[in-house]
């Protein structure tokens, strides 16, 4: 499972201990490590401390207080509290649901299968737009109502106390975690991703530099800045609850991650014009190296004139004004990223921008359509049964399936989880029959406890993409096989029983992924390809534009990233690829202009005009709106001006470069 | 000695303990005073700031336990 999957999986054993693993290039296992080890024993002094607590205030099902530890068992502060309040709050909305379901649907047994779908269903849906841990809260609200609701599906009168029993444990297992945590002084979120911001902008300056010096562009290299970036904002989003003053940093973070975003389009913009330039190319080469090197001195006041020169000097419908442009742009975004990383460490307040993730709807559609089948199916197949024990096979399998639509290869996750129960199942029984074998004592629990959360723990601590996601799962399957209680009981047919029940489950996802609305790179790619032909209509039309500069940056970045995550296997579809980057050249540079015209501010007929070059793709009407923003005096600062001229004459250059997108728009349109 | 007795809080039939109640309003009160503590840059007197940070929410609510 790769990093982004584990995190929207709630899973630890990614996020930063995992990226901070690979930067090294130590991708591994090494069971003597110091932090895997004080990970593993944190996790299992978390767990001891929660079945404590589930004992000593006689909570019915106390294992899910040890299940609760595992999932939160995450390698830093900051994304642990994050992830305990979305499990709380996901926990009572789910609660809230399973109430509302049961208590209208009772009487109707094929109602309560189809509401009870149906809100798995809709859970899926409002994940598939989210990230990290808010998909892990909203799926979460889907299968707690499986859990609660599915579970007494014969006996709706405990629906209410079974669900205080949920809570209950969720909030011993979340409080255990927080103190541990807290007591043991766990590593934060912060220091990591300021060293990570940092790095990813010495990237981007030597990408620049490199770029500047041989004239192009390495696309890998652009794919692996872009993607360092957008995995950025899952941390970023841990901040807030990771200390009091988390939420300045937020802020600081985002505009630094936007900042950098904004540098990467502007030098590819650059790349993109050089070869028509000739000697001004040559200057602005020059200009634009001291200019980076001026700013990491902290020198700037001695910034190179030609980046400097206004539009009448070379003219404002030029390829060589729009490269001054991005070049201006690209300094004073490095600048600008450079004060924020200041401000990152003195911690005064700033306003940061929303950084809004790219989701495409048919995907959120295909997945929560998946949920539904999968679980309307299975509901409906075990209701037929008869056997009220296969109830929780339900539980299971509504909580994997609802994670498997939001990790990229559900196939993966699926085997992972495969894997890891059949592991559960056989360290369980050793614990249980070989290692326990009668005892009763809570001290010899927690002790025999001891193997059966170190071990995976140590495999989540690895951050091997390979063992982790399988320790981390293990963990979490341990305690729902083991099925710690007070008084034990030690009966093996409850083990064979509930053990098999739960491999049941996860042999019944591993058959759903496989032939149930598989999701193909063919249709992310066409999706991705169109959603890009939408919002270059959007830009087109007369709707005011949801995101600002920043907003826009940053998300063209991450559906960037996806299309280049996808990997074409026939000649046809990496033309498509190729298409698709053209696209998203194309959509940026028309967003870019819509936004530059609204942020002018005068005369509406100026942004009309804009508009209607734009909507009717002609490059002359748009470098005659360069020209004439140009010579036009008003109150709007040169900035603005300069950022709309350029704007316009850039879209006017990629619609003469791409006749082929635009035709085929056109006659769309037509 | 005078007998320390508990508020009961009880919505819709359903009895929800003291300690959740005095939990709950520790939080609300925890949650303002962050924003007093992130002007008197509070984390900065702390080696380590969480574990000052837990033993403001404790006292809290002990005082709330103790006072009412």
């Amino acid at each position: 499972m790769t990093e982004v999957a584990s995190r929207v999986a709630g899973l630890p054993g990614s996020g930063s201990a995992r990226a901070e693993h690979e930067q090294g290039g130590q991708v591994g296992f090494s069971l003597f490590a110091l932090s895997g080890w004080t990970f593993a024993l944190r996790t299992w002094i978390a767990t001891v401390a929660a079945l404590y607590a589930a004992f000593w205030l006689q909570l019915g099902n106390a294992y899910s207080a040890a299940a609760c530890v595992a999932i939160l068992a995450v390698p830093t502060r900051g994304q642990a509290y994050q992830k305990a309040l979305y499990r709380i709050g996901g926990t009572i909305i789910g609660f809230m649901a399973s109430l509302a379901i049961v208590g209208l649907f009772n009487s109707t047994r094929e109602l309560f299968i189809l509401a009870f779908a149906a809100w798995i269903a809709l859970c899926g849906y409002v994940a598939s737009f989210l990230d990290g841990n808010r998909a892990y809260g909203a799926v979460l609200s889907g299968f707690t109502a499986a859990i609660i609701a599915f579970a007494n599906i014969d006996t709706p009168q405990n629906v209410f106390s079974v669900g205080m029993d949920r809570c209950a444990t969720i909030l011993v297992g979340v409080v255990a975690v927080m103190v541990v945590n807290d007591l043991f002084g766990v590593p934060e979120v912060f220091p990591n991703l300021a060293r990570r911001l940092e790095d990813t902008h010495h990237m981007i300056t030597a990408f620049v530099q490199k770029m500047l010096s041989t004239r192009s562009v390495d696309s890998n290299e652009i794919d692996e800045i872009l993607k360092t970036i957008v995995a950025l904002r899952t941390d970023i989003a841990a901040l807030p609850v990771e200390s009091i003053s988390g939420r300045i940093r937020a802020a600081a973070a985002r505009s630094a991650v936007a900042a950098m975003v904004r540098q990467v389009t502007s030098a590819r913009t650059i790349d993109a014009l050089l070869r028509e330039l000739d000697n001004k190319g040559d200057e602005l080469v020059d200009a634009v190296s001291r200019g980076l090197d001026l700013t990491s001195t902290g020198d700037e006041k001695r910034r190179c004139r030609p980046v400097h020169d206004t539009a009448d000097a070379c003219g404002a419908d030029t390829s060589a004004f729009v490269a001054q442009r991005a070049a201006e742009l690209l300094l004073d975004q490095n600048k600008r990223a450079l004060s924020l990383f200041n401000l990152l460490q003195t911690g005064r307040a700033t306003q940061g921008p929303v950084l809004p993730l790219f989701r495409a709807p048919e995907a959120a559609f295909r997945n929560a359509l998946r949920l539904f089948l999968a679980n309307l199916i299975a509901a409906s197949s075990l209701s037929l049964l008869g056997w009220p024990a296969v109830s929780n096979v339900m539980l299971m399998f509504a909580a994997v399936t609802a994670i498997s639509t939001n990790v990229p290869s559900p196939e993966k996750f699926a085997r992972d989880a495969l894997v890891a129960i059949l592991l559960a199942f056989a360290v369980s029984g050793i614990t249980e029959f070989m290692i326990l074998d009668g005892a009763d004592s809570f001290p010899l629990l927690a002790i025999g406890l001891a193997p059966a959360v170190i071990g995976p723990g140590l495999l989540v601590a690895s951050g091997n993409p390979k063992v982790a996601p399988v320790g981390t799962l293990m963990l979490i399957f341990t305690p729902l096989v083991l099925l710690v209680s007070n008084p034990p009981n030690y009966d093996p047919r409850i083990y064979l029983v509930g053990g098999s029940l739960n491999i049941i489950s996860i042999v019944l996802l591993f058959i759903t992924t496989t032939v149930l609305l598989p999701t193909s790179d063919e249709h992310k790619r066409a999706w991705l390809l169109r959603s890009l032909q939408r919002d270059f209509r959007l830009a087109l039309s007369e709707k005011p534009l949801p995101y600002d500069v920043d907003g826009t940056a940053f998300r063209d970045a991450d559906r960037e990233v996806q299309l280049r995550a996808l990997q074409p296997n026939a000649p046809s579809e990496s033309c498509e690829q190729r298409g698709g980057l053209r696209w998203v050249e194309l959509t940026s540079a028309a967003w870019r202009m819509r936004l530059a015209l609204r942020d002018l501010l005068q005369n509406p007929d100026i942004e009309e005009e804009g508009r209607l070059a734009l909507a009717a793709a002609d490059s002359v009407n748009l470098r005659l709106l360069a020209t004439r923003l140009v010579s036009q005096k008003d109150e709007a600062s040169e900035e603005v001006r300069s950022e709309a001229v350029a704007a316009a004459t850039w879209m006017a250059i990629l619609i003469e470069r791409n006749p082929r997108e635009i035709a085929a728009l056109n006659k769309e349109l037509k | 000695m005078m007998i320390h007795g508990f508020p009961e809080l009880v919505i819709g039939d359903v009895l929800i303990a003291p300690f959740v109640t005095y939990a709950l309003v520790a939080l609300v009160i925890f949650l303002l005073l962050r924003r007093v503590l992130l002007r008197v840059n509070f984390e900065s007197f702390f080696s380590n700031p969480p574990v000052a940070l837990l033993s403001v929410y404790v006292t809290v609510l002990a005082t709330l336990i103790v006072l009412f």
